[in-house]
Order: C-alpha cells, then sequence, then structure tokens
C-alpha cells in the first residue's frame, strides 16, 4: 500500500463546550489508499465525533486532520472534494423530492459537471439497482433503498474516500448483507478508501482491512483485523458449558464468585456458561464443581473468540444476553 | 476561491430543489394564499367601518405594507425553518460537504427563497388590487426602494440563519418576531404620526423605513430627486449595506460556532 495517508489524524482531542469529559481524546489513526478502516466502539464512544471531524463539519479542540494533505480546518473547501459521506441520521436526502433529483441536486451541490453528472447518476442508479425508482419520492422507499441512495449520493463526485457511519443501522438483516456486498464492491473494484463505525461486528470483520477500537474517547487498540483476532484469541480462547434446565441466580453468584470472568446465559431449557481465557485445570475444577451442584452438563466444547468478544473484552462491556 | 461562474448553475440547483420541495406542500401555499385573499378585504373592510372612511388611498397603502412584509416575514421564516429543519434531519450536514463556502449556499437560498416568495407574492397582490379595485402602478424609484428593503431583510436572513445553526429554538423566536412585525413595521397602518417612535423603528427595523418609502413612491408618487435629497435612498442604501454586512458577519461566525459545537446535526 502507499505510503502517503489519504487520511491523517494527529493528536485529535475534541471537548464539546459544558461537557465535563472530551469525546475524543488524543487520537491519531490513518486510512490509506484502498483500504477500509472499521471505526469500533460503543455509544458515545467518539466514533461520529472523529468521522464528522474528518469530515470538517465539527472542529478539533486540538490536534490536526489532513485529507489528502489538505488541513480540514484550515483549507476544508478542497479536502472536501475529495470526501464523499454518509453520516448517521436517517435522513441524509430530501425526503419529498425523487432519487433524480436529490442525486441532481446533490451532483450539482459537489460541482461535478453537468455532462459527467447525467452519466453518473444513471451509472450509480444502475450500480445501486434503483433505476426502476429513480422518478419515486425517496420518503416512500425502504429503509435499505435510501441508504443505498445515500451512498449514491455520496459517490457523484466519485471521491477517493468515503466516509460511512453505521451505514446499516435499522436495516434489516437481508438490506444489511445487500449493503455489505455493496461496500465490498466498492473497496475491491473502485479501490475507494473507507472510513466505517459500526455497531456489527461481524461486518467489520468482513469488511475491514484494520481495526481501530475507540472506547470514551481513546484508542484502547489498532491493527490489522486478521493480527487483532489472532492476538485477543490466543488470549481470549472461550470455553462453552451448556447445563441442562435454568440455573438459580444464587447458584449464578457462586459461580462468578468461584470462577471470575465467567457469564451465564439463560436459554429456554438450557443456561449457557461462557468462560474467556480459561485454563484447562481451571475448566475441570468448574465441571468438579457444576456435578457437585447436580448440574446435568449438556455440552462443552471450546472455541475462537469473534471479533464482538474481542470488541467487548478491550471495551469492558457485558455480553448481551442471547 | 470558487469559479463565480459557478453561481448561475449553484441557484439553479437550489431553485429546482425549492420548487419540487414546494409543489410537494403545494397545498400549504395555496390555502395560506387563499387565506389572504379572504382576510384582507375584511381586515379593509373592518378598518372602513372603525374610522369611518377608509379610501382607496388608504387601502393601497395598507396592502404596499402587507405586500411587502409577507415577502420580507414569509422570506425570513422559510430560510431560518429550513436550518432548522434541516439539522434536525440531517440533511444540513449533508450539505455543507461540498467545497462551495456555507456562506455561498444560504445566500444562494435566500435568493431562491426570495424568488419563489416574490411571484407568490406578486400573484397575491395583482388578486387583492383587483378584489379591492385600487390603482396600482409599478415605477422606477419604488424597484430601487424595494431592492434596498429586500437587500436589510437579506442581512437578518443571514444573520438568524446563522443562529438557526446554534440555536434550534431560534424558529420560534422568528415566529414571533414575525407577528410583532405587522405593529412595528406599520405594515397595515402607517406609523409616520409616532414621532421619534417612528424614526428609531426606521433606523432599527429593516422593513420600516422601506414600506414608507414606497408608500411615498407609489401613492404619494414621489419621484427621484424627492427620495435622494430627503436622505431616503442614501439611508435605505447605508441600512442595507449596515444589515448586509452585519448578517454576512455573524453567518461565517455562527458557523464556526455551530462548527465547534458540532451542532450542524442534531438528529
Amino acid at each position: 500500500m502507499n505510503n502517503q495517508p489519504f487520511i491523517q489524524v494527529s493528536e485529535v482531542t475534541k471537548r464539546y463546550p459544558r461537557a465535563e469529559n472530551p469525546a475524543v481524546n488524543g487520537v491519531s489513526l490513518s486510512l490509506h489508499p484502498g483500504e477500509t478502516l472499521a471505526l469500533l466502539g460503543p455509544n458515545g464512544a467518539g466514533k461520529t465525533t472523529t468521522v464528522k471531524m474528518v469530515a470538517g463539519l465539527v472542529l478539533p479542540t486540538s490536534g490536526t486532520i489532513h485529507v489528502m494533505g489538505h488541513d480540514m480546518v484550515l483549507a476544508r473547501a478542497k479536502g472536501v472534494r475529495h470526501i464523499g459521506a454518509v453520516l448517521e441520521g436517517a435522513r441524509n436526502l430530501y425526503w419529498r423530492l425523487s432519487a433524480l433529483e436529490n442525486l441532481r441536486y446533490f451532483g450539482n451541490l459537489r460541482l461535478v459537471p453537468r455532462r459527467e453528472l447525467f452519466h453518473r447518476i444513471e451509472e450509480l442508479l444502475a450500480l445501486f439497482g434503483l433505476e426502476a425508482h429513480k422518478h419515486q419520492e425517496v420518503r416512500q422507499f425502504s429503509r435499505g433503498m435510501q441508504q443505498k441512495l445515500a451512498i449514491a449520493a455520496a459517490l457523484l463526485h466519485d471521491p477517493k474516500i468515503l466516509l460511512l457511519d453505521e451505514p446499516t443501522l435499522g436495516l434489516d438483516v437481508q438490506a444489511a448483507k445487500q449493503l455489505e456486498a455493496t461496500i465490498a464492491q466498492l473497496t475491491q473494484e473502485q479501490e475507494k478508501a473507507i472510513l466505517l463505525t459500526s455497531h456489527m461486528m461481524p461486518l467489520a470483520e468482513k469488511l475491514a482491512d484494520r481495526i481501530f477500537v475507540i472506547h470514551k474517547g481513546r484508542k484502547v487498540a489498532s491493527d490489522a483485523t486478521r493480527s487483532l483476532l489472532e492476538r485477543y484469541n490466543t488470549h481470549q480462547d472461550i470455553a462453552e458449558i451448556q447445563v441442562a434446565g435454568q440455573m438459580t441466580q444464587v447458584l449464578i453468584a457462586q459461580l462468578q464468585q468461584a470462577f471470575g470472568g465467567i457469564t451465564a446465559i439463560p436459554n429456554a431449557n438450557t443456561t449457557m456458561l461462557r468462560w474467556p481465557g480459561s485454563e484447562q485445570t481451571q475448566l475441570i475444577q468448574l465441571l468438579q464443581f457444576l456435578d457437585e451442584q447436580d448440574q446435568a452438563i449438556l455440552d462443552i466444547g471450546r472455541r475462537q473468540a469473534s471479533l464482538e468478544e474481542v470488541f467487548l473484552s478491550l471495551t469492558g462491556m457485558e455480553q448481551p444476553n442471547e | 476561491m470558487m469559479n463565480a461562474l459557478l453561481l448561475p448553475k449553484l441557484f439553479l440547483a437550489e431553485l429546482r430543489r425549492d420548487v419540487c420541495h414546494w409543489w410537494s406542500y403545494r397545498l400549504n401555499a395555496l390555502s395560506s394564499l387563499g387565506l389572504w385573499l379572504v382576510a384582507f378585504p375584511f381586515m379593509m373592510l373592518t378598518f372602513d367601518s372603525m374610522s369611518g372612511g377608509y379610501g382607496p388611498e388608504q387601502r393601497l397603502a395598507s396592502l404596499i405594507g402587507f405586500l411587502v412584509w409577507e415577502l420580507c416575514t414569509g422570506m425570513l421564516v422559510a430560510t431560518t425553518g429550513s436550518v432548522t429543519e434541516e439539522a434536525q434531519q440531517g440533511t444540513l450536514e449533508n450539505v455543507m460537504l461540498t467545497p462551495v463556502s456555507p456562506l455561498v449556499i444560504f445566500s444562494l437560498r435566500i435568493t431562491v427563497v426570495f424568488t419563489r416568495k416574490a411571484v407568490e407574492t406578486t400573484i397575491l397582490g395583482l388578486a387583492l388590487v383587483i378584489i379591492l379595485n385600487l390603482p396600482f402602478t409599478w415605477n422606477g424609484p419604488a424597484l430601487l426602494v424595494m431592492g434596498l428593503t429586500i437587500a436589510s431583510v437579506a442581512g437578518v436572513g443571514l444573520a438568524l440563519g446563522g443562529l438557526a445553526m446554534i440555536y434550534k429554538s431560534i424558529d420560534s423566536i422568528v415566529g414571533v418576531i414575525t407577528l410583532l412585525s405587522v405593529l412595528f413595521t406599520g405594515a397595515l397602518i402607517p406609523l409616520n404620526n409616532l414621532g421619534i417612535v417612528f424614526a428609531l423603528l426606521k433606523y432599527l427595523a429593516p422593513m420600516t423605513w422601506g414600506i414608507d418609502a414606497l408608500r411615498a413612491t407609489l401613492v404619494s408618487e414621489i419621484g427621484w430627486p424627492s427620495l435622494w435629497f430627503d436622505g431616503t435612498l442614501w439611508g435605505l442604501g447605508i441600512q442595507a449595506f449596515v444589515f448586509l454586512s452585519l448578517g454576512t458577519a455573524t453567518f461565517i461566525r455562527s458557523f464556526r460556532r455551530a462548527q465547534m459545537q458540532g451542532s450542524l446535526g442534531t438528529y
């Protein structure tokens, strides 16, 4: 990959007026040509603020942001030419306008030459499968179609960089998968550099070359996706034990006291015990304990942690009940 | 710097967007037109019965004031309202993701809204002139006075639009100001007899002086020399310059502050 990053964020801090803590605290990151970087973090971690600072919509309190070598505070107009963005709001587009009118408007606003714009609109409508709906008002679109159109609008001026803030938020599984395929296509065929934020770990795991985990405004981890998974897999193998019946709260409390880090996930007729990072001897002790408590063990297994579990472990958050 | 040749293209893009949006809400515009076509003649009848003789000249004076008020406040409400609405919907941030300066975009939007409102107000005005059977003709001085008044109001629009990026509640404040301005601009009943109060309002409220000067040119048929020598044109010109400058400065500062606060998107 080219050494000159498209985006260079250096020691950036953002403190909103009257906020107790900084939204972003000393973050540095870079995005290289053809690369997809996933910015992961729980709600309020500082992902959206980071993306908006890169887009020049929010000014950093300190630090610098360069897009294609242009300082986004001093030369925002030059940097923003290279950016296409789909921000978190569900309504990036004018709902009362047709898809075609939206694309025409945003194309003109991004200074796409008139002759090129017509061709580009047709091309993007075809790419996103929206040709048949181009005269339809956006408010009549499904959420998935709206999101596709928002991405099409972001690509009108053929930017080198695409910022996608929670692109699959609010989409059903099928629409999310379609969008995932479209984003993959953009990186593979059009060699866009993509900075995406998401709560959907499988999306990040599939699409991102690198992962940047942010929590409470600070960097928690940053590495190539594979390296990050491998690194944490070595420490974070998860033992899973399925026990018959629903465990009592008293027993769960005893288990958690005796075996730190264990979580009990109640299902319909069983209870799943998950224990990340447990050693073989510890596991035997756990099995003995369960046997003493007359718990019928249905299944025992060990598996590698998913990105979601690595993320939860890094940010110190709890696994939600399934 | 942006190429000035791009301005017509951007203006047309904004106009097209505005017209499409207007068309989607055309019933609102038509009902507003219908409302005034009924309400204004009724108001004239009321004034007539109260004063015991509200003749064509007075009616024409009221109509001029009302049309200027309708045009100017309509422009202010539409521009500030759109900033608040778009910030909440998320389109404002998307609009700002362009190499074009936000000041240019917003100035074009004000021009577009003015163009649309001017068409609406002209239709309303012509209909009311026919209904009320008023003698109404345009002249050169009136056109210049109108232009300077619009420029002053556009300055206020720039300032309010900028403030709307920071304070989302500005929308409701503009609504109150709009209603109050019927009184303090003398839109319906001339305020010339209020002495010092009128003099103050003339300098501070951008529409008051304009409405008064328009009445002078269209009702009393005062020509260029009088407007020039009594200082009206100079005054309106200076007022337009001051309001436009203040509006521009407020908008630029407000945009910067909105970037600091992250309030361009409040969805």
